[in-house]
């Protein structure tokens, strides 16, 4: 899930957190999305996601266990940054 | 463009082709209006150069290119694309090669993306929250600690799960977005405690779009949150 809907994270509030699902497929064009967050002063989290294999895939199955990653991203976001004011 | 236009007296903008021309999902206008129509109003007004033309290669076989003026006091966000108030020349293109500066980072092989400044991207940003009437995501920084976050669907979960919706080609449209919210509180006891995912409920099968499976399993996250609460 990358690409023009994840470039729209350099709208997002400075320090605030995107986390990209991202296939498990070999792709460059990852790196993008990481610089394009950090220029913009966001905070960025990466989940490899296994049901994602190609670029061109329309839809994929997510785990729990990746679900699960996504909200230990949250949690600490809201923990870690949110409560010390960063 | 973003740095550079802070940084440089430029009277004109040229993309030598149309932007998004060669990708099957957005093709046209529609990648326009729908997302560059706003971010070069944005990127413009940072700079203060929202009466600079910018000219499109639309086709590859053009020679000729078209002014168009992307300003924030346009009628919508969607159309900020307006033509000229004058009648501006077109612009032809020849083969040449002069570039009075380059702008490259490294590595070089995805983008310059790195070479924009911080204060450049402040700007631009501050500048697209003037486009919109009110900020799309609102604050939501917490006020006091401690704090969980609940996520969940805005859908009430109590309906059955539809049919996925597919619209426009196989493009998988959400009825509406996940959101964040329900920022609650909670005692030192319950933050120990990191809220778990119940693998007994529904899980994601075949025919399901990841937006469709995120529901149910954000639905879970909420029933697991709110368990952990006690509630």
């Amino acid at each position: 899930m990358h690409g023009a809907f994840l470039t729209n994270c350099m709208w997002q509030r400075d320090g605030a957190l995107v986390v990209e699902l991202a296939g498990s497929y070999g792709n460059n064009e990852v790196q993008q999305f990481h610089r394009l967050a950090l220029s913009f002063s966001v905070f960025y989290s990466r989940i490899e996601v296994k049901g994602l294999t190609d670029h061109k895939q329309l839809e994929f199955n997510l785990s729990i266990g990746e679900m699960q990653r996504v909200y230990d991203f949250a949690a600490e976001y809201f923990t870690n940054v949110t409560q010390s004011g960063a | 463009m973003l740095e550079a236009l802070q940084h440089v007296r430029i009277d004109r903008i040229a993309f030598q082709r149309a932007i998004c021309a060669s990708s099957g999902g957005c093709v046209g206008l529609g990648a326009i209006d729908g997302f560059y129509s706003g971010y070069l109003a944005a990127v413009l007004a940072a700079a203060n150069k929202s009466h600079i033309p910018v000219y499109f290669r639309w086709g590859w076989r053009d020679k000729e290119l078209r002014p168009l003026y992307f300003s924030p006091v346009s009628p919508t966000l969607y159309s900020g694309a307006t033509p000229p108030p004058t009648d501006l020349p077109s612009i032809k293109i020849e083969q040449t090669m002069c570039f009075e500066r380059v702008l490259r980072s490294e590595p070089t092989s995805f983008g310059a993306v790195p070479s924009i400044s911080t204060g450049t991207a402040s700007r631009v940003k501050k500048a697209a929250y003037t486009l919109v009437a009110r900020p799309p995501i609102p604050e939501t920084r917490p006020t006091k600690s401690p704090h969980t976050i609940l996520l969940y669907y805005r859908r009430g979960k109590q309906r059955p799960l539809s049919p996925t919706r597919k619209r426009g080609g196989g493009v998988f449209f959400p009825p509406s977005a996940f959101s964040i919210a329900s920022l609650q509180r909670r005692s030192p006891r319950q933050r120990s405690q990191r809220p778990r995912l119940s693998t007994t409920t529904q899980s994601c099968g075949r025919g399901f779009s990841a937006g469709h499976c995120a529901r149910g399993v954000f639905d879970q996250l909420h029933v697991a949150t709110r368990r952990s609460l006690g509630r």
